[in-house]
């Protein structure tokens, strides 16, 4: 005999017919488990609303160490610059600002510079030491009245 | 496959005890002898195709049509249903378990003549010798005339596996018997 004649003869193999019947009996009087209904909605809820959790705490807790150290981690966030100021336009502008001052001194001790350096001019012409003092009364006297003009024309004398 | 068996399955998919009674008529004999030549005991076979169609059944609603038969879902849950039984005997179970209580098909006396129920016999006893994939591409293919893309989809291998794997068991039968199976 064909050993697939005799492996066709298995098909004759058959479980006992009342433990068949019992089996099937029992099986049937129990109910199925209920399936991926309400229930797999109610898991797939609560699964979301876990991974929104997480997300959560995850956001609050790098929001808090950013907060803390101040850094951005991998980030080189430098401080925003207004050119209003800026050193370099400050300190030009203080440059400026000197340099008026300067100017506006030079021009309140102008005549006052002026007289005595003509002063000391007149002396230095004059060479007399007794007339200083005559001169110096002079000078005075005429340092209201000499301008800056006339005291070059008697040096280019 | 079973008439108007889809129309079975959604009856049963949906709770219809008797609709699943059907099936489980037209199925068990098959997941009974799948069984029955990995455990080798009737009473066990018995249990463990007990507990499949009560697992099937428990489980029905979870059942999806994935364009596969019905009895792969059934050989799937057999297969696990022998895993977790030789799990849990394994330490129970020794070499000559399978050989001392070996079952002798009674159903095979009635409708043939001795000699026949002799050379099923040798051939069961062989079929426990072989390697367990064997045995069940074996009694997938050459027993229950399930297709290479069915018995492939049960034993989760490729065509081609199973093709091999048929031919590598049959060799493998063949050795055991002796080559003389004209004899038997």
């Amino acid at each position: 005999m064909d050993l697939f004649e005799i492996l066709k003869q298995f098909k004759t193999i058959k479980p006992d017919e009342a433990f068949a019947e019992k089996s099937k009996r029992a099986i049937l009087a129990s109910l199925p488990l209920k399936g991926p209904g309400i229930a797999g909605a109610f898991k797939a809820q609560r699964f979301i609303f876990r991974i929104i959790e997480t997300g959560a705490a995850l956001a609050l807790a790098g929001f808090f160490i950013i907060l803390i150290t101040g850094v951005f981690p991998g980030a080189s966030i430098s401080p925003v610059r207004f050119s209003a100021i800026d050193p370099k336009n400050l300190r030009a502008e203080a440059q400026i600002i000197d340099a008026q001052i300067n100017l506006a001194s030079l021009n309140y001790s102008e005549p006052s510079l002026v007289v005595e350096s003509t002063q000391k001019l007149v002396n230095a012409i004059s060479g007399e030491s007794g007339a200083a003092e005559s001169s110096s009364a002079a000078a005075n006297s005429s340092s209201s009245a000499v301008s800056i003009d006339q005291a070059l024309e008697e040096l280019s004398k | 496959m079973l008439d108007g068996e889809e129309k079975l399955i959604k009856s049963a998919v949906g709770g219809d005890s008797s609709a699943f009674g059907a099936l489980y008529d037209h199925y068990q004999p098959m997941i009974y002898r799948f069984v029955l030549v990995k455990v080798g005991r009737r009473e066990e076979a018995e249990d463990l195709t007990h507990q499949v169609f009560l697992s099937a059944w428990q489980n029905i609603r979870r059942y999806k049509n994935l364009g596969h038969p019905f009895s792969s879902w059934l050989y799937q849950i057999a297969r696990n249903q022998i895993v977790d039984y030789y799990r849990s005997k394994k330490s129970d179970i020794t070499l000559d378990d399978g050989d001392s209580e070996l079952f002798i098909p009674s159903a095979a006396t009635d409708p043939v003549d001795i000699s026949t129920k002799l050379a099923v016999e040798k051939v069961f006893a062989a079929l426990r010798k072989l390697k367990p994939e064997y045995g069940e591409v074996i009694m997938l293919r050459f027993v229950e005339d399930a297709s290479l893309r069915d018995a492939a989809r049960i034993l989760e291998k490729t065509e081609g596996a199973v093709k091999l794997m048929q031919h590598r068991a049959i060799k493998e039968l063949r050795k055991i018997l002796g080559d003389d199976t004209s004899k038997i």
